[in-house]
């Protein structure tokens, strides 16, 4: 790479996840770009500001940096979130699309409909 | 005269929460943050931090604002499950009486902002005239 603006940033691969690293370098796309490698037990996020970007971002290294950064402790937050939830999400989508409580019906008119046993039947 | 209980009296003291699904964007210095639906609510940086950590307590702001956009919920509720699940069925085409119900009580802020956003304005117009 070689360009003024590149700049590596590393992170313990014991406490990093890669998703959340892939998911920052993706958000990165049109800002900058991003190479990640692992490198024994670290990962090294190498990243390049791209030149003709037409996203307002400093060619300053250090802002990239910050902004990278904050990404991947957004990712981490969204890791950390999903796994809290994960849980009661698989419970709402069982009661969206499944079957503990929808039960699927025919009115005389032969149009069918959906309830469930929480609200009043029309 | 009788006089209403204080606040402490309807809600146990060890109540627990439990954080809903949900999404969030940095949009400056403020979250936007939306429930597995897709309704959204605007943060500061210090409520996102007391969202996540269920640092809320009724009549501080913000955990009325959670619940009524489906962030938190209390752990021996089935109630915000079952609505969301509903209306996670509705924007999949499946019919969903309870999210409409709900969505009448939602607090008025919350509908304030969602009206400054014209294609949630245009769908929750249509969304609520059929089930009137």
């Amino acid at each position: 790479m070689g360009g003024a603006t590149d700049l590596a940033v590393e992170f313990d691969a014991g406490v990093q996840s890669l998703g959340a690293l892939q998911a920052a370098a993706y958000r990165l796309i049109g800002t900058a770009t991003c190479q990640i490698d692992q490198v024994s037990d670290r990962f090294v996020c190498r990243l390049t500001l791209v030149n003709n970007s037409t996203k307002k971002m400093s060619s300053d290294s250090e802002t990239l940096r910050t902004h990278f950064l904050n990404l991947v402790t957004d990712e981490n937050l969204r890791e950390r979130i999903a796994a809290r939830t994960e849980g009661v999400r698989n419970v709402i989508l069982s009661l969206a699309f499944g079957s503990l409580q929808i039960h699927r019906t025919t009115v005389p008119d032969g149009q069918p409909w959906v309830h469930d046993d929480s609200f009043p039947a029309r | 005269m009788t006089r209403f209980q204080p606040a402490e009296s309807f809600h146990s003291a060890d109540e627990t929460l439990q954080l809903l699904p949900l999404r969030f964007e940095r949009a400056g210095k403020h979250y936007l943050v939306s429930n597995i639906v897709g309704d959204f609510v605007r943060l500061s940086d210090d409520e996102m931090t007391r969202l996540v950590d269920l640092h809320v307590c009724p009549g501080d702001g913000l955990y009325e604002k959670a619940y009524a956009a489906h962030l938190i919920t209390r752990m021996d509720q089935k109630i915000s499950t079952t609505i969301i699940g509903d209306a996670t069925s509705q924007s999949h085409g499946l019919s969903s009486p309870t999210y409409s119900a709900a969505y009448f009580c939602r607090d008025a802020a919350l509908r304030t902002f969602l009206s400054l956003l014209p294609g949630f304005a245009a769908k929750h117009r249509s969304f609520k005239i059929r089930h009137e």
